[in-house]
């Protein structure tokens, strides 16, 4: 019965005639397809013709990214940063200072161009009184009339100034420019603080030296059994704090004060005459 | 001594916190007193002159922040004082515990130096009424049953029963310790 299957080779021709006439279409369709996709497989596996196809995607997305970056990545960011910073301390305060120091730059030049615009102005105002002053006195000291006017404008004064007893805080004396508050208070205080000072930082004997408050500088002298505070205000400079630190030195000399001793009004009113003998003129001076 | 002697000394209040040593220091020097509590942080120096016997004596007050324990007390604050006032609360039995080994730490910390205990806050002893009556506070005090049973559970005997509240021997008080201050001066 098998034998009734197999074909003869004209019946194969006419079968083969027939599927042709019956699938043309298909075939033709099968091999365009076929075509195409080792096109497209050649594509894929060429960077130079898979990427114009993809770039116009990418460019919107990108665009995308840059609007709204922000929302995007703002927690990412800040969480890397915090752990880059707290990582590489030291690197990354390489990269700050450099920055950080210009902007200390142009804040001095625009501090200093101030100053200079200050010091114009004055030399313009020619016929003020404290105009005609300076230049007096640089004809008479010598020193250039610009620079007088440059001291003019970066003035350091001393405020105040006391003798206190070192044990017990009482007011030895005092001479005030421009009479703040009770001396006797200050004196008191000021043992206070330094007494805790020195008592928290105990490593050697050393002398709480000065204090800080806004524009204002307490400069302080220990001795043996007594300290000298000197309130000033403005900018100290290495001069000044030299001319100072001898002021004080010179000023020992003219006083002898044992320890233990008794604090009278007696006392106060010597010490403070003396002090104001000694730094009455300071200011002037200095200037 | 100089027939007008103008002296200055420095005065110190101790005690454990919240006894009242800044409202007897405002007492004394403003003539304020404030219920509102407000700790001390550190120190706060104050300054009244006064007059004993012709004689000016500047009292330079220091309130230092309380403390249980005297040993607490840094030195640096107590050198050179000349008098201490060491305050207790009569309604707290702790601001008084041990009492007399204070003192005399305290004595020993500073040498020569006069102390006087002040047993503030009297007045919480004593009703509205009370207070408000002609009579005369301390002997009100001392037919207190309360109080006088607290203060005979005072270690050592208190100089002064204070009230800053109402001014209570507050003026004494200080008055007191400056006159101490220049006899033992004088004897010395």
């Amino acid at each position: 019965m098998a034998t009734d299957h197999i074909l003869q080779e004209p019946e194969k021709q006419k079968l083969e005639q027939l599927r042709i006439l019956l699938f043309e279409e298909q075939i033709e369709l099968q091999e365009n397809m076929i075509v195409k996709i080792q096109a497209l497989e050649e594509e894929i596996s060429v960077p130079e013709k898979f990427e114009p196809h993809l770039e116009p995607h990418f460019e919107k997305h990108i665009e995308f990214l840059k609007a709204n970056f922000p929302e995007l990545f703002r927690n990412s960011l800040a969480k890397a940063l915090e752990e880059q910073i707290a990582e590489s301390n030291d690197t990354i305060i390489n990269a700050l200072y450099p920055i950080i120091g210009k902007m200390i730059t142009r804040y001095i030049k625009a501090e200093l161009e101030k100053l200079s615009q200050r010091i114009d102005d004055a030399q313009r105002d020619l016929f003020s009184i404290q105009n005609w002053k300076l230049r007096i006195k640089s004809f008479v000291t010598g020193i250039p009339y610009r620079e007088l006017l440059m001291r003019d404008n970066l003035v350091v004064n001393m405020e105040e100034v006391f003798l206190i007893d070192n044990e017990s805080g009482l007011l030895l004396g005092h001479h005030s420019f421009n009479n703040l508050m009770d001396p006797d208070m200050i004196a008191g205080m000021l043992t206070g603080i330094k007494g805790f000072v020195e008592h928290a930082f105990q490593q050697d004997a050393q002398d709480l030296e000065t204090v800080e408050y806004e524009k204002y500088k307490i400069v302080i002298n220990t001795f043996q059994n007594f300290y000298i505070a000197s309130v000033v205000s403005g900018t100290i400079s290495p001069d000044f704090k030299d001319h100072l630190d001898e002021e004080v030195l010179d000023f020992l000399k003219s006083v002898k004060l044992s320890s233990h001793m008794e604090v009278t009004a007696s006392l106060q009113q010597e010490m403070s005459e003396k002090l104001k003998e000694h730094f009455h003129g300071f200011n002037q001076v200095d200037q | 001594m100089d027939s007008t002697k103008w002296i200055s000394k420095k005065v110190a209040l101790l005690g454990s916190h919240a006894v009242g040593k800044t409202s007897l220091i405002s007492r004394f020097v403003y003539q304020k007193f404030s219920d509102k509590y407000l700790t001390t942080i550190g120190l706060k120096v104050d300054k009244k002159t006064v007059e004993i016997n012709g004689h000016r004596v500047d009292l330079v007050i220091w309130d230092i922040a309380g403390r249980d324990n005297t040993s607490e007390v840094p030195y640096y604050y107590l050198r050179g004082c000349s008098g201490i006032i060491y305050v207790i609360d009569t309604t707290r039995d702790s601001t008084f515990e041990k009492l007399d080994l204070k003192i005399k730490e305290l004595q020993e910390m500073v040498p020569g130096v006069e102390v006087v205990i002040a047993a503030n806050k009297a007045d919480l002893f004593l009703s509205e009424e009370e207070l408000d009556s002609e009579k005369d506070t301390v002997e009100l005090l001392m037919q207190n049953a309360e109080f006088v049973k607290t203060l005979g559970g005072i270690p050592l005997k208190p100089h002064y029963i204070t009230s800053a509240k109402t001014g209570l021997n507050v003026e004494n008080m200080f008055l007191g310790l400056a006159n101490s201050m220049l006899s033992s001066e004088k004897e010395g």
